[in-house]
């Protein structure tokens, strides 16, 4: 019993610390992804994901986006002016090689919304 | 040895195979490799998440023949986890010999599990051309995590048996491994055998 709780609370505290230690900008999407262990591999990503078509290029300049290998988040900063489609950013992250788990938004930049995604879309 | 049929049955089929590496899709990537047995030298492009395609060059050192060879490799299953991968790849090559022009083929399969740590890869290869058989291991680990942006250096012990003519050459080759965002260097040495690898992918 004693061990069920120590692992609950193991499991809830991670939890925690990954959804409170993350910042979302107001124009950005998060995509949590599994898999990204390696930076080479990784590159595909950051390759597919310039070309999208509301990528706001001016924040990373020609990275176009953020990649955080330890916490397997990817940053993606939008132009919310343009349509933002999130299954074409999934659809690239999975054609670069990994699953994707959830997309976090804070649109009206008070509150972190958290969306379960399709591990794999073809 | 193969008739025209036979060979394209064969393209064909080795072409349902996909191999190492297997990038994002649309990535090419360039690749060189000098090993004890083999320079190779080879370009192709991922053209779907699990399927690349290519040509490579190279030179078979123990009968010092030339061969150029259509390479297909195909991603067979991969494992995404929360701080690991895990692949397996089916390999393919067919092409011909560039003197005598006979035809050639190999085929094998790729495994690997890696973290952000450590590396474990496994790679079997039959090759027609001289009947051999290619055992490989490796293990790897870094001594620093480095983030995307970082240059990080891998530490590989690099095991290989090669059984050929009722023969079997073991050797261990230690090897560094320095990648930088879309670059790789891969440079060993054991005393009696040299290693390297450099690729790029874009």
């Amino acid at each position: 019993m004693k061990k069920t709780l120590l692992i609950l609370t193991l499991l809830f505290s991670f939890i925690y610390s990954q959804d409170s230690n993350l910042k979302v900008e107001k124009d950005e999407l998060v995509v949590e992804v599994s898999g990204m262990v390696c930076a080479m591999c990784a590159f595909g990503v950051q390759e597919g994901l310039s070309e999208l078509s509301f990528l706001n290029q001016k924040v990373y300049k020609a990275d176009g986006i953020n990649i955080d290998l330890d916490t397997q988040l990817i940053y993606i900063p939008i132009d919310l002016s343009k349509k933002i489609d999130e299954l074409e950013a999934i659809q690239i992250i999975n054609d670069a090689g990994y699953d994707t788990i959830a997309i976090y938004t804070n649109f009206d930049g008070k509150k972190i919304e958290k969306k379960n995604v399709p591990k794999s879309v073809s | 040895m193969f008739s025209t049929k036979h060979v394209v049955l064969l393209t064909i089929f080795l072409s349902l195979l996909q191999a190492h590496p297997i990038i994002f899709k649309g990535g090419k990537v360039i690749w060189l490799i000098d090993s004890p047995d083999i320079t190779d030298i080879r370009f192709g492009k991922t053209f779907t998440r699990n399927f690349y395609s290519g040509v490579r060059v190279f030179n078979h050192k123990y009968n010092d023949e030339s061969y150029i060879a259509s390479n297909n490799n195909l991603l067979i299953k991969r494992w995404n986890g929360p701080s690991y991968q895990a692949n397996i790849y089916g390999l393919s090559s067919i092409g011909l010999n560039l003197d005598s022009k006979k035809s050639m083929y190999n085929i094998g399969l790729h495994s690997d599990w890696e973290n952000r740590r450590f590396m474990v890869m496994h790679m079997i290869e039959y090759s027609s051309f001289d009947q051999s058989t290619m055992n490989s291991v490796r293990l790897a680990f870094t001594p620093k995590i480095t983030d995307y942006r970082g240059t990080a250096v891998w530490l590989i012990a690099q095991y290989s048996n090669h059984g050929f003519d009722n023969k079997n050459e073991e050797s261990i080759i230690p090897v560094i491994r320095i990648l930088k965002r879309n670059y790789l260097v891969e440079f060993g040495a054991n005393g009696k055998e040299t290693f390297l690898t450099l690729m790029t992918h874009f």
